[in-house]
C-alpha cells in the first residue's frame, strides 16, 4: 500500500512531483463552484500548514489553503471545509455534492481514481 | 455583524468583546452565555500576553495573522461537524451551529416562543444517504403562549426549514420549556 498526504501549503522538497499542481487544480475546481468559499478544515490541519516552510515563492503561488488530499492506493480523497453563500443555487447539501462531483471529474481527467471525500459546511453567509 | 455571531441570549460576541476590558453590565453579570464568552476572551488575552512575554521578539507575519483570524472566525462556536449525508464517494457534514441556528430561527418566528440552546445528534443509520438527525431545543415561552403549539406547528416547521434551507433530514425534535418570560 502506498500513501501520500497533501495539505494546503505545499512545503517539502520531498513532495511528490505533481502533487502541488494537483492540489492547486483541485483548489481551483472547488473555487469554481458557485457560492463556495474555502476555510481551514481542522485545527490540526491548520497548524500543520503553519509549521511547514515553503520551498519557494513559486510553491506558495497556488492558494490551496483549507484543502487536504490523501492519496492511498491510487485513490485521492479530499477533505475541505467551506462556507456556502445563501445566494448559491441549491441548498448547502446540493452545493457540497456539486463540489464532490466536480472534484471527481478533475481527478479522473488526471487519471486518478476518486476516493471518499469529506466536505464540511461550517457556515452559510 | 451577522446572526451567526449572536449568542443564545440575543447579544453578539462582538458586543461582549468590546466590553471585555470593563466591568460587566447587569445583563452580562447574570447571563451564562455572555459570561462564557467573556471568560474565553480573557483566557485568550492571557495566553497572548504570556506568549509575548516568553518571546519578546515574537512577531507574526501579516499573512499568518490573517489566516489565524480567518480560522478563528470560521471555527468560533461552530460546534462539532455533524454528518448529514453519507455515500461511498463523499460524506457531507454541517457544523452543529449551522443546523442549530436554522432550527432556532424557525422557532423564533412563532409568537411567544424563543429558542435557546439547541443540540444536534444523529439518531439512525442513513436512509438513501441521508443521515437522520434529532434535535433537542430549549425554549423560553411567553405566559400567554400555547405550549401545544410546539407539537402542533413548531416541530414540523423546524423539520421543514432544516430540509429546505440546508438539505439535512431531521426526524425528531424534542422541546424543553426552560423558562417563562413575563416581559
Amino acid at each position: 500500500m502506498t500513501s501520500h498526504h497533501s495539505t494546503g501549503s505545499p512545503v517539502s522538497p520531498t513532495e511528490e512531483a505533481g502533487s502541488t499542481d494537483l492540489l492547486a487544480e483541485v483548489a481551483r475546481t472547488v473555487d469554481a463552484v458557485p457560492g463556495v468559499a474555502r476555510r481551514e478544515p481542522s485545527v490540526g490541519d491548520f497548524l500543520r500548514t503553519l509549521w511547514k516552510k515553503s520551498t519557494s515563492a513559486e510553491d506558495q503561488a497556488p492558494d490551496t489553503q483549507g484543502l487536504r488530499l490523501d492519496q492511498v492506493d491510487g485513490k485521492a480523497s479530499l477533505t475541505v471545509a467551506v462556507w456556502v453563500s445563501r445566494e448559491a443555487p441549491g441548498n448547502p447539501l446540493m452545493v457540497s455534492q456539486e463540489v464532490a462531483s466536480r472534484v471527481n471529474h478533475t481527478l479522473i481527467e488526471r487519471g486518478i481514481a476518486p476516493g471518499s471525500h469529506q466536505i464540511i459546511v461550517r457556515e452559510t453567509e | 455583524m451577522t446572526d451567526d455571531e449572536s449568542l443564545e441570549c440575543g447579544r453578539t460576541v462582538e458586543s461582549v468583546c468590546e466590553t471585555v476590558d470593563s466591568e460587566p453590565d447587569a445583563h452580562q453579570r447574570d447571563c451564562p452565555y455572555c459570561g462564557e464568552v467573556r471568560e474565553r476572551l480573557k483566557q485568550l488575552d492571557r495566553l497572548a500576553r504570556e506568549a509575548k512575554e516568553a518571546d519578546s521578539s515574537l512577531e507574526i507575519e501579516p499573512h499568518v495573522r490573517r489566516r489565524i483570524v480567518d480560522f478563528a472566525r470560521s471555527n468560533l462556536r461552530r460546534g462539532a461537524d455533524i454528518p448529514v449525508h453519507r455515500e461511498p464517494a463523499a460524506t457531507v457534514s454541517f457544523s452543529e451551529m449551522l443546523i442549530a441556528r436554522t432550527a432556532r430561527e424557525t422557532v423564533d418566528t412563532f409568537p411567544g416562543f424563543t429558542a435557546r440552546r439547541c443540540r444536534v445528534r444523529t439518531i439512525a443509520t442513513p436512509d438513501h444517504g441521508h443521515q437522520i438527525l434529532g434535535l433537542s431545543i430549549g425554549v423560553v415561552m411567553a405566559p400567554d403562549a400555547v405550549v401545544e403549539n410546539l407539537d402542533r406547528n413548531v416541530r414540523d416547521a423546524v423539520i421543514d426549514a432544516v430540509a429546505r434551507k440546508l438539505g439535512a433530514h431531521v426526524a425528531e425534535v424534542d422541546f424543553t420549556v426552560e423558562d417563562v418570560h413575563y416581559d
